[in-house]
This record gives C-alpha cells, sequence and structure tokens, in this order.
C-alpha cells in the first residue's frame, strides 16, 4: 500500500492507493467515504475490504476529502463543490495509473456523492458503482444528524433546546452550526440536503450494485433500495441488490467489522462484470 | 511557521503501521516533540478531527507532533490486541518519530481514555518519554463504574422534571432503565474481588485493577504530567472517584510534576470547536513551560 498526499487544487489529499496484485489489470476502485464521524468509525472495514480487492486484481485508491482525515482544510471550508471536484482529480489520478474502467465505492452518504459524480459525466472511464448501505436520500440522513444535536442539547439544560426543523432553517438562513464537532457550512449541506438518488444521468454507467448490512434475522433490503433497484432495472441497467447480515460498523460505538460483506463485495462486483 | 505533514510506514512485530508527521520546518536542536497516542474507537484522526486540528496548531507553534494508528486500527495492519497490550506499538511510534524528526530531544505522549492509561503503562518503561498529558484517563471497574453512574448520572437526573418530560414524550424505554438502575445499584454494593497489589521491582503488575495501576505506572515515571478532565463525563467521573478514595493518588496528584486542569462544561472527546480549542491551549502552554 502506498500513502501519499495527492495534490488538488483544494491542497493535498491524504491517499492510500493499492496496486492491484497482477501489474497487467486496468481495472481500478475509487472508494467515496461516508460522513463525518461515520467515515471514522468504518476506516477499519475500508481498509479491509480494499486489501481484498487488490488482492483480486483491482487498483484501491481511497482518498479524504477536503477538510476530512488527514487531508488540508478545515471542515467548515468544505463544500459540496468541492468534495465532487476532489473526486474528479481523484479520477484522473486513476486514469493517469493505467485504469481504463473504474468503479465507484461508495459507503452511506458517498453514495449521494458518488451519483452526483456520475451525473456529471466528468469521467469516462466511470463503469459502474457500488454502494454499501446507500443513504438515497439526503434530508433523511442530515435530519437524523442533526438529531445528535438536538440530543446533546437536550443532556445539558443549558443549551438552547432546539429542532432539526429550526437548525436546518438556521443553514438555510446561511448560518454555519457545528453538530457533534463539526461545523458544517451551507455550500456542503444544503446540497447534501436537496440530494436524492435518481435516475438522472446513471444512465452514462453500465451497472449498479447496492449491499445493505442487515441485523440476523432481517432478510429483505430496506423499502428504498428495494425501489430503487426496481427503477434501476426499469431503465435496464444492470442491477443488483444483495444484503449481509451483520453489525452497523459505520456507527457502533466500538469497532466493528462485518467480514462476510469482504467476499460478497468481490462476488458482486465479478458478477457485475 | 511553515510545516511539512508526511505520511510514514513503519514496523511493528511484522505489522505496517501508518503514521502521519507534522514537522515544522525550522525545529531547534533538544525539542520535545508529541506523540500522539490513540485509543478506543478511534483512528489516528480523532472525532470530529480533533487529534489532527491538535497536532497541527502545536506543529505550527514549533513543536513537531507524530500520530499514527497502532496494529489493527484504521490502515494500520495486524491484529488489534487492546489498549492494554500497546507497548510495543508506542515504542515503534517513538523510534519512527525520531528517525524522522530531526533534533529530537524528548518525547511526550499524549493520550485520550484508554490511550491516557496505555500511555501511563508505557511511559516509565522508556527514558525517551518526559512527559504526558492524559485526558480522561480510562480507570473502568465494574464496582467505579456503578457507582459513577448511579451518582453522577441517575441522582442528578431522577430528580429533574424536566427530563421526565422528556423522557415520556420521546417514548423513552423506561422500565429497561430502571431495570438497568437495579442492576447497577447490585454491582455498586458489591465489594467485589480485590487484587492484592503486587508490585515487583520491574514492570507494574497488569493484574492490578485499573485505578491502581494507573497510579503505579504514574509513581513509577519521573515525568510531568498533564491531567485534563471534562465535567460532562461519565469516564472522568470515575477517575475522580477513584481518586477521592485513595489517598495515595492524593499524594501523587499533589506532586509538583503533576498538573491538573478542569473543563467543566466538555463532553468526553471534546466535541466542540471551544472545548477542543480549550484543550490545545492548555496543552501547549504546559508544553511550554515544561
Amino acid at each position: 500500500m502506498r500513502v501519499f498526499f495527492l495534490e488538488s487544487r483544494s491542497g493535498p489529499l491524504f491517499a492510500t492507493y493499492r496496486p492491484a496484485s497482477n501489474p497487467g489489470s486496468r481495472r481500478a476502485i475509487l472508494h467515496v467515504p461516508a460522513f463525518a464521524e461515520e467515515m471514522n468509525k468504518s476506516r477499519r472495514m475500508v481498509a479491509l475490504q480494499a486489501d481484498a480487492l487488490a488482492g483480486q486484481g483491482y487498483a484501491v485508491l481511497s482518498i479524504d476529502l477536503f477538510g476530512t482525515g488527514d487531508s488540508a482544510g478545515d471542515f467548515v471550508d468544505a463544500s459540496w463543490r468541492i468534495w465532487q471536484d476532489n473526486l474528479l482529480e481523484a479520477l484522473d489520478w486513476l486514469v493517469g495509473q493505467g485504469a481504463e474502467r473504474i468503479t465507484l465505492w461508495s459507503l452511506r452518504a458517498g453514495t449521494l456523492l458518488a451519483l452526483d459524480l456520475i451525473k456529471s459525466g466528468g469521467c469516462k472511464a466511470l463503469d459502474s458503482l457500488i454502494a454499501w448501505q446507500p443513504v438515497l436520500n439526503g434530508e433523511v440522513f442530515l435530519t437524523q444528524f442533526l438529531r445528535l444535536r438536538v440530543a446533546a442539547a437536550m443532556m445539558n439544560p443549558e443549551l438552547p433546546q432546539e429542532t432539526t426543523g429550526e437548525l436546518k432553517k438556521q443553514l438555510q438562513r446561511g448560518e454555519v452550526i457545528e453538530v457533534a464537532g463539526y461545523s458544517l457550512n451551507p455550500e456542503l449541506v444544503l446540497p447534501l440536503l436537496a440530494a436524492k438518488a435518481d435516475l438522472n444521468g446513471v444512465a452514462s454507467i453500465q451497472s449498479v450494485a447496492l449491499i445493505e448490512v442487515l441485523p440476523s434475522g432481517v432478510n429483505e433490503l430496506s423499502a428504498q433500495v428495494q425501489q430503487f433497484v426496481r427503477k434501476l432495472q426499469d431503465v435496464a441497467i444492470n442491477t443488483a441488490g444483495n444484503s449481509v447480515a451483520g453489525d452497523s460498523f459505520w456507527s457502533s460505538q466500538d469497532i466493528v467489522t462485518v467480514p462476510d460483506l469482504i467476499p460478497l463485495t468481490i462476488s458482486v462486483l465479478v458478477d457485475l462484470g | 511557521m511553515r510545516v511539512n505533514e508526511i505520511p510514514i510506514v513503519f514496523n511493528c512485530e511484522q505489522a505496517d503501521l501508518i503514521g502521519i508527521l507534522h514537522c515544522p520546518v525550522s525545529v531547534e536542536s533538544d525539542t520535545v516533540g508529541v506523540l500522539i497516542v490513540v485509543g478506543g474507537p478511534q483512528y489516528r484522526v480523532g472525532s470530529h478531527r480533533q487529534f489532527v486540528l491538535l497536532a497541527r496548531y502545536l506543529a505550527e507553534n514549533g513543536i513537531p507532533v507524530m500520530r499514527f494508528d497502532v496494529r489493527g486500527m484504521g490502515d494500520s495492519t495486524g491484529l488489534s490486541a487492546g489498549f492494554e497490550h500497546i507497548d510495543a506499538d508506542i515504542r515503534s511510534g517513538i523510534d519512527a518519530f525520531y528517525q524522522h524528526q530531526p533534533g529530537l530531544a524528548r518525547v511526550v505522549l499524549w493520550g485520550l481514555c484508554d490511550a491516557a492509561s496505555a500511555s501511563a503503562f508505557y511511559a516509565y518503561q522508556d527514558h525517551r518519554v518526559s512527559g504526558m498529558v492524559l485526558l480522561n484517563p480510562w480507570v473502568y471497574t465494574q464496582q467505579g463504574a456503578a457507582k459513577s453512574y448511579l451518582k453522577h448520572y441517575y441522582l442528578k437526573r431522577l430528580t429533574n422534571p424536566d427530563l421526565w418530560r422528556k423522557v415520556f414524550g420521546l417514548r423513552f424505554d423506561y422500565l429497561q432503565s430502571l431495570r438497568s438502575l437495579f442492576d447497577f445499584t447490585r454491582k455498586a454494593l458489591n465489594g467485589g474481588n480485590k487484587l492484592i497489589a503486587q508490585v515487583s521491582a520491574g514492570t507494574v503488575d497488569q493484574r492490578l485493577p485499573l485505578p491502581e495501576r494507573v497510579r503505579e505506572c504514574l509513581r513509577r515515571s519521573s515525568c510531568n504530567i498533564l491531567i485534563i478532565l471534562s465535567g460532562r463525563d461519565l469516564t472522568a467521573d470515575e477517575f475522580r472517584d477513584a481518586v477521592r478514595q485513595d489517598f495515595i493518588w492524593q499524594e501523587l496528584l499533589a506532586d509538583p510534576r503533576i498538573t491538573r486542569r478542569d473543563l467543566p462544561e466538555a463532553d468526553h472527546t471534546f466535541s466542540t470547536r471551544v472545548w477542543r480549542d480549550q484543550v490545545a491551549e492548555l496543552t501547549l502552554d504546559w508544553l511550554r513551560k515544561v
């Protein structure tokens, strides 16, 4: 594995690159990370999966978006636009390494970023998306995130008791608000709030796979994922929806892994062709 | 001050550990660097990037800093052994820090929660470590936790009518909550099995209960120590309770080489910009004094 800073227009971005185990491979994968603390919590699982993918002939690049992880900048200065640019520059870098077919591998809210990136059509080598525990509705996701602040205030009567609706209004007025240690720039979260998984632009890629990690005993994909899979199939995109039993590694209190997700992801990727 | 941030990979017992160095461009000879030890459910950037921001702040003020993932955490390979078994990781981290940072004379270990305890376990064994910054040190015992939970959580909150309105408004599972209250009460009342403190001449006995083990490790070291405690944190409550009940701890804390600071409003991970900045400033001020 190579660790380095990838130079970008918004400054150095921390990157890990695992070249494919077979040097002739032209297949590559770019990881699109989860949001805020979910990115931190899932670091281990992402590293394990990336190792396994490299062993199967896929070169894997993972970057910390501007203002996150070890990359340059403060989170409060991050915007949706900057993150899109970061990902495009990462794709260019992969093409520069000889990649001819690139898969986006997104986690949680990273799926909404990935779908926007596909829509932009900025990289011709992009041909598929594999989404882990996809967030398909930005507003639902952001509301859950804002609840962290509401819950923290409930534990401390000296803090103003707000609702998520009021917090959204503050963002819409252009105010920065701090949630769980993250200062949210409206230029980052208003596009997230408006983001919805839809079919716009998805037709430019050949296949989409969605994988959910479900508590044991639950076998059915969430209604939103099922619905999105059907929509994709209706427009004749090669689509797969899969699930695996395991813990919510992106949000659990302790670091947990879901070992079964790793071979499943590889087999889904192989099936997509 | 200009700072170079450099990713490094170094070895620890066949595993590849990933670290980031924050190197100020002009470092005096005989400089003291800070090694951030990472514990709990975090990797080298910390919750809400606390460790990245702290490292940048200290490095801009001329202090070299290194952060890294121990085995089996974050991007490092190997298997995670838990905070009680990372001596080799810390030693490898210090070796790598010396190798990459010219002019480094001494190292201060900086750790939060179980990484604070892990730092204490390690420091007295390595003469290169001259100081420690310990935030909300983890001194968990089942009995201590039960007492702290009762005292600082339940009793405070049961008497707060506002809470009850919220509890019912939220359809809080109060039956479950009461059950856990009874369970905790039972644990707090049980004496528990106390190990006899056996301190050998070499290393501090690993079988000691955590509060005594951390205490003995700190007594054994000659480090200057800064302890920072949050006011709204059960881990810090447990630490305060353990110290209050133990005159050897109190004697130790009265030693001039130990400084203690309290941030009454802060939570466990210092999860606002204000609290994070307070921790960074306290750390820098203390580093300049010692």
